[in-house]
């Protein structure tokens, strides 16, 4: 197959990559400024990031961790409450069963997946659009050790669906380039998450964000005690006592991590 | 109709610029990673980078006759010193350089090989044309305000997660200049706890103070 991309479209991506190269910094500003200048070379307004412990069709995914770039304070929390949602299930299960039953790096536009003005008329669909986001374009990408990384692109509601150029470039850029998607997750990946119900994963990835339990409160309408009572909920669950204590178990590096968790074990 | 470029061509450059990216510094090895993988891939025998003080007349004759000005280059491979270079077997990239002058890069096919192809020539341009600091001695400086390295390792810790304790025991620092430090980063930052810092420092570009936040992960 000899397809194609225009000079100018190959131009942006060796400067974009060039940049990358020299960027003071660790992996993590690295993959950020390169999803930043993806977005930009594909006019997309927000990117996701997440690690995937389990993709199974029909059920809600477990995820581990998660990166973003582009959304505001507010839209964050939408967009994590989004993903919470019941009906949001029957809208993965396209993609995930196509990508389970190769294991193959995989990158689909929405409209291949499923008819979209259904999407946008269900009422996650709605969901979204209230949140100004709309997604445009998944790409999940398969780990040796069974986990995936998956990673969504978006638009604002009501902008333009991707085309192939767009699609084409965002595959090329996200499987050629490996580290981007083994670095930075914890170290042992998914061996120590347990399954979190959805209210609880939320909570759980506010405070992973830095979020303070006002904030939470006040972000999802909760009262302050329950919020403290979903985040004894986060911390019984993973072993910590605290919240910074709760973000060093999903930093990765220098193994930091493990000695403490052998130690709170 | 408009200029393209092959995709398979364009995922070799993008594994090898992905591969270069996950080098350690110093990023001098990365210029000469990159362009010896370039070379493998449009399969020129050496690469050699030269400096001018003025805008060169023949770039490829003098990058590859002048051996004094040349910065760096592979070993040379077995050719007669005065072989008259015929410009299909050498690819030439030059750039004006802020302070520095004029940069040459030549990529070299031996001349018992065939011509470079326009599908070569093409690949190596984008790599040479679309990386200035390949041309460059020194990289520009940042623009961001840069923290003293103690304040630096700091953050880190406490990105980390790691109390003020733990940090006062893993740097050896006695808790009272722990905490003088963690003063003087969030007078940095200008933030008031160690969850509002790591909400700052996680957020979006357009958000933060600084051009590329450190995602808290």
């Amino acid at each position: 197959m000899d397809r194609t991309l225009s000079l100018e479209d190959a131009s942006a991506i060796v400067r974009l990559l060039g940049e990358v190269c020299v960027l003071p910094g660790n992996h993590e500003e690295k993959k950020t400024h390169l999803m930043n200048g993806l977005c930009a070379l594909i006019d997309a307004d927000y990117w996701a990031w997440v690690l995937v412990a389990e993709l199974e069709p029909g059920r809600f995914p477990v995820y581990v961790g998660f990166v973003s770039g582009g959304f505001a304070e507010t839209q964050l929390t939408e967009f994590l409450e989004i993903q919470t949602h019941p009906g949001m299930i029957e809208w993965t299960v396209p993609m995930a069963t196509e990508f389970q039953a190769t294991r193959r790096h995989l990158t689909r536009n929405v409209q291949d997946q499923f008819d979209y003005a259904d999407f946008l008329a269900s009422e996650v669909g709605q969901w979204w659009t209230r949140a100004d986001i709309q997604p445009r374009c998944i790409t999940f990408h398969p780990l040796d050790d069974g986990s995936t990384t998956g990673i969504g692109i978006y638009r604002r509601a009501g902008r333009p669906l991707f085309g192939a150029r767009e699609c084409r470039i965002a595959h090329i850029l996200l499987t050629e380039v490996p580290w981007l998607h083994t670095m930075g997750w914890p170290q042992d990946r998914c061996a120590s998450i347990p399954h979190l119900s959805p209210r609880i994963w939320l909570v759980h990835e506010l405070l992973l964000q830095g979020y303070t339990r006002a904030r939470i409160a006040e972000h999802l309408g909760l009262s302050p005690a329950t919020v403290n009572g979903y985040v004894k909920e986060v911390f019984r669950h993973l072993g910590v006592h605290s919240q910074p204590e709760l973000i060093a178990r999903f930093r990765s590096g220098d193994g930091g991590d493990i000695a403490r968790n052998a130690r709170s074990a | 109709m408009e200029p393209t470029i092959f995709e398979l061509d364009l995922r070799a450059l993008v594994r090898l610029l992905g591969e270069a990216a996950a080098l350690p510094d110093p990023w001098e090895a990365k210029r000469d990673h990159l362009l010896e993988r370039l070379c493998d891939l449009i399969g020129a025998c050496q690469w050699r980078w030269t400096l001018f003080d003025l805008p060169p007349d023949r770039p490829e004759a003098i990058a590859l006759h002048s051996c004094q000005h040349v910065v760096s280059t592979t070993p040379l491979c077995a050719l007669p010193p005065d072989t008259h270079w015929e410009t299909p077997h050498v690819v030439v990239a030059s750039q004006k350089v802020a302070h520095q002058g004029f940069s040459v890069i030549a990529l070299v096919r031996s001349l018992d090989d065939r011509p470079y192809t326009s599908r070569e020539t093409t690949l190596a341009r984008l790599v040479l044309e679309q990386i200035p600091w390949l041309h460059q001695k020194e990289l520009p400086p940042t623009q961001e305000r840069r923290l003293f390295p103690r304040l630096a390792l700091m953050e880190a810790l406490l990105l980390e997660g790691l109390s003020r304790k733990e940090i006062a025991s893993r740097t050896g620092l006695s808790l009272g200049t722990v905490n003088g430090y963690i003063r003087d980063l969030y007078g940095f930052y200008a933030v008031n706890s160690h969850a509002e810092l790591i909400r700052l420092r996680s957020c979006h570009p357009s958000t933060s103070s600084t051009p590329l936040p450190w995602i808290a992960r």
